[in-house]
């Protein structure tokens, strides 16, 4: 494969510049640059995008490269100007051409960029191929809080389908306040209220989809969760192969504040950990319940450490950071590590324990004494029963080991039965309406 | 037909759960000492003729499991001969092995029978390790056969109008009338001191060695009042009235009796204490099992041939303030008659012993006042009552 690095300055008049050292301005219509990249056999060309100056161009470019069939890939080329292309020094005299301090190089601006990008693409940067998807999450769509909705998943499949092709690994992670409030509830209950329940099962499934897809990838997946980290975005952690998260991360499957459970995998994750945590003469009721209730009652951590204590991240694994502005480089070292440890497919899982009406007579009581003793409403029972039902994998009359496809369909079976509840859009209204749960 | 008599009765005091005197002490242990310290009592007593150990408990696994009634037969008499049974009825179990025993006694089936209760709620938690409910009993709305004891209590709060104050005012006078008996020495003649040696690392991570003699009641407390009991939050219901104040405590204990027949009296040349009249046992629904010795008081007084106004001196098991209050308000009964030296609120209820424990200091207490018929009784788990009649000889 054979790739090369282009670099366009807006403030020049579009120059194109190439990592083998080549200009070419707009005049020649970019006919020299196709010839050039013909004659050279080059397979892909992998374009530095920094999103504003030269966006109109891009498009141009990436069509007219295309028909030459030529792949093209946009990268992130944030700094790529101020770092040596040689030794990797990062301050070096700003000017049309520049000189590195310490190895004494000088070579153009525009070609030093080039080279980085294509060097930046070739070790594996896939950091960019993420931002790529998060810069749409932020920039494109504008959702609110980082919320999850369908183009965002959608980015997320292509990522990953992307990051497969070319790249080592994925780094799911943003930089703005929170990392996100979780899926888009909004276009659930729109989707609700107008009983469109074929899209809102569609819906679902894609959700659970690109969560098992993250999970089941060639490549490793890490995720770099901050701030809040609420319902559908706690289920994207569970289904990372890692997690590398802020200190300061408040992580919780709180799906039943607006009357629903978690339906993207959550419910299916706390089955399968516990499932893991059983073992031989143990009363697996008891602990099961322990990762009932993190559901049932919508706990969420006070700090990245307490997500260990509420069993969101694994102890083994996952990875707290103190250092904010460090977090995604270290996430894409750690995704490079994996890499680099031979990472592998997993296999599906299809061992996972569960405990049916054994544990699901217990659920139901403990649900029952809640509300007997005013502690939760009606509503509130009917929930738990639900998740009750998926938890313990359905009122099997023995213990049974099922896979994961088997408790997910479960899951989205409450989901959408729950959708169909006038207490669950209530909830779902107040919600978008004050931003706070509503109890009824 | 034969008549069962009472000729002995000993408890051991009763400790706090889960970190009282008796926290480290093995329920087994505690019973089987009882017992031999009951049988050394009677000089050249053969122990081979005992014909059962009949052994009351409410939660029998774990350090209780595995029928513990035979391993106290055992480990109580030092003998192979004397068989061992483990019975559960809840809060009535050690009240249901006197019954046992004296129908087993009336019908000539046995001569002498150890029986009475343990528990060891500091080792086993209240409900089990393993509560597992039945999925179809409680699909169809039957949840409630599975509540825990302290929402029925808040059932039966609501259902029979017992106000917050007023329970705590019962739960204050349980706590005076046990401290005062406790100052007269009351309990002195029916409490086993058990000697508790405990190896535990000091501060320094060295073996110690520390012994202590138990041999008073550990639940009452001298620092309680009526301000301090209103003060508490209700543990079992948002705005409910059922606090950890007004609600039995959570106890260890043992206690056993020894029940005889006429010929076996005889042989052994010695007084009875007590005459086992009649038990009953009623059942209601399991939501305000609170309120089962209303049904079961009526029960066992029409089978004795008796009226509430024969009984001298009620033992009536306090398992809740409001419960408590219910029955008594239910059957018009003499409040100066009940629970005369304090009852589980103020001396705890170790669940499977409490039957047994409560006959001991009945038939105790009736003996110092000179009085006929006395009553225990208590409500059950799961919606049931008991209630059984001493006579006095």
């Amino acid at each position: 494969m054979k790739y090369l690095g282009l670099d366009i300055n807006s403030r020049e008049h579009n120059h194109i510049s190439l990592s083998d050292g080549l200009f070419f301005n707009q005049e020649n219509n970019y006919e020299e640059l196709c010839e050039h990249l013909v004659q050279h056999n080059i397979d892909a060309v992998i374009i530095g995008n920094n999103g504003y100056g030269s966006k109109r161009h891009i498009p141009v470019i990436k069509k007219l490269i295309k028909r030459l069939g030529i792949q093209v890939y946009l990268i992130d080329e944030k700094s790529t100007s101020v770092i040596c292309s040689s030794c990797g020094f990062r301050k070096i005299k700003k000017g049309k051409f520049i000189k590195c301090h310490r190895c004494k190089e000088v070579i153009h601006r525009d070609t030093n960029a080039a080279i980085n990008i294509l060097k930046r693409f070739e070790k594996g940067f896939w950091g960019s191929n993420d931002d790529h998807v998060l810069r749409r999450k932020r920039r494109k769509f504008k959702s609110k809080m980082n919320s999850i909705n369908q183009n965002i998943l959608q980015g997320l499949n292509k990522g990953i389908d992307l990051a497969e092709e070319k790249y080592y690994g994925v780094v799911i992670g943003n930089e703005g306040q929170h990392f996100s409030a979780g899926a888009d509830i909004s276009m659930i209950f729109l989707m609700a209220v107008e009983q469109e329940y074929d899209e809102l099962h569609y819906a679902m499934k894609l959700f659970q989809d690109t969560m098992m897809r993250m999970r089941y990838s060639s490549i490793p997946v890490v995720a770099a969760p901050h701030g809040y980290t609420f319902g559908g975005a706690c289920e994207l952690c569970l289904h990372c192969d890692r997690v590398i998260a802020y200190a300061e991360t408040y992580v919780g499957l709180v799906e039943v504040g607006v009357g629903l459970i978690p339906g993207g995998g959550g419910t299916k994750e706390m089955t399968l950990r516990a499932s893991d945590q059983f073992r031989k003469n143990d009363v697996e009721v008891n602990l099961l319940q322990e990762y009932f209730l993190n559901i049932g009652m919508g706990k969420v951590s006070t700090s990245g450490y307490e997500g260990f204590d509420l069993n969101y991240f694994k102890k083994d694994k996952d990875q707290i950071i103190l250092n904010k502005k460090n977090q995604i480089n270290f996430a894409k070292q750690t995704a490079l590590n994996l890499h680099e440890a031979g990472y592998t497919k997993p296999i599906e899982r299809t061992d996972i324990k569960v405990l049916g009406q054994q544990a699901l007579g217990m659920f139901y009581v403990g649900a029952d004494s809640m509300l007997a003793g005013g502690y939760i409403s009606d509503h509130d029972k009917n929930i738990a029963k639900k998740i009750a039902n998926v938890i313990s994998g359905g009122n099997l009359s023995q213990q049974s080991f099922v896979s994961e496809q088997y408790l997910l369909e479960l899951e989205r079976e409450a989901f959408l039965s729950l959708c169909g509840e006038r207490k669950t859009l209530e909830r779902i209204q107040y919600m978008l309406k004050n931003g706070k749960p509503l109890r009824n | 037909m034969n008549d069962a008599y009472i000729i002995k009765g000993y408890r051991t005091a009763v400790g706090k759960a889960p970190r009282g005197f008796f926290r480290f002490k093995r329920p087994d242990e505690l019973a089987a000492e009882t017992i031999e310290f009951m049988i050394n009592q009677i000089d050249g007593f053969d122990k081979s003729t005992i014909d059962d150990v009949i052994v009351g408990n409410a939660m029998p696994e774990a350090e209780q499991g595995l029928n513990v009634g035979r391993l106290i037969s055992l480990m109580g008499l030092k003998i192979d001969d004397v068989p061992g049974v483990t019975v559960n009825r809840y809060c009535a179990s050690g009240l249901e092995t006197i019954a046992i025993a004296a129908a087993k006694i009336k019908s000539g089936m046995a001569d002498c029978i150890i029986a009475g209760g343990v528990e060891s709620m500091s080792f086993i938690p209240m409900g089990g390790y393993k509560p597992v409910p039945g999925y179809n009993i409680v699909s169809k709305g039957n949840e409630d056969y599975y509540w825990g004891m302290g929402l029925t209590a808040e059932q039966v709060a609501k259902d029979y109008n017992i106000k917050r104050e007023d329970q705590d005012i019962f739960a204050f006078n349980s706590h005076q009338k046990a401290l005062k008996a406790i100052e007269e020495d009351r309990f002195k003649n029916q409490i086993v001191p058990i000697k508790i040696d405990e190896i535990y690392l000091d501060n320094n991570n060295k073996k110690q060695t520390r012994s202590f003699n138990c041999n008073t009641d550990e639940g009452p407390r001298k620092d309680t009042s009526i301000e301090a009991l209103n003060k508490l939050r209700p543990v079992f219901a948002n705005n409910g009235s059922v606090t950890a104040g007004n609600s039995s405590q959570m106890s260890d204990g043992a206690a056993f009796l020894m029940i005889v027949s006429e010929n076996y009296l005889k042989k052994l040349n010695i007084d009875p204490v007590a005459r086992f009249v009649n038990y009953s046992v009623a059942g209601l629904p399991p939501k305000i099992m609170g309120v089962g010795p209303v049904k079961a008081i009526p029960k066992v007084l029409e089978k004795s041939n008796l009226k509430l106004n024969d009984i001298e001196l009620i033992e009536l098991n306090e398992a809740f303030a409001s419960q408590s209050l219910a029955v008594l308000n239910e059957l018009n009964i003499n409040n100066d008659i009940v629970n005369v030296n304090g009852g589980a609120i103020a001396l705890g209820h170790p669940l499977g012993c409490t039957g047994a424990k409560l006959s001991i200091q009945l038939i105790d207490e009736m003996q110092k006042r000179n009085l006929k018929y006395g009553m225990v009784t208590m409500c059950v788990g799961t919606g049931q009552g008991a209630a059984g009649i001493f006579e006095i000889l």
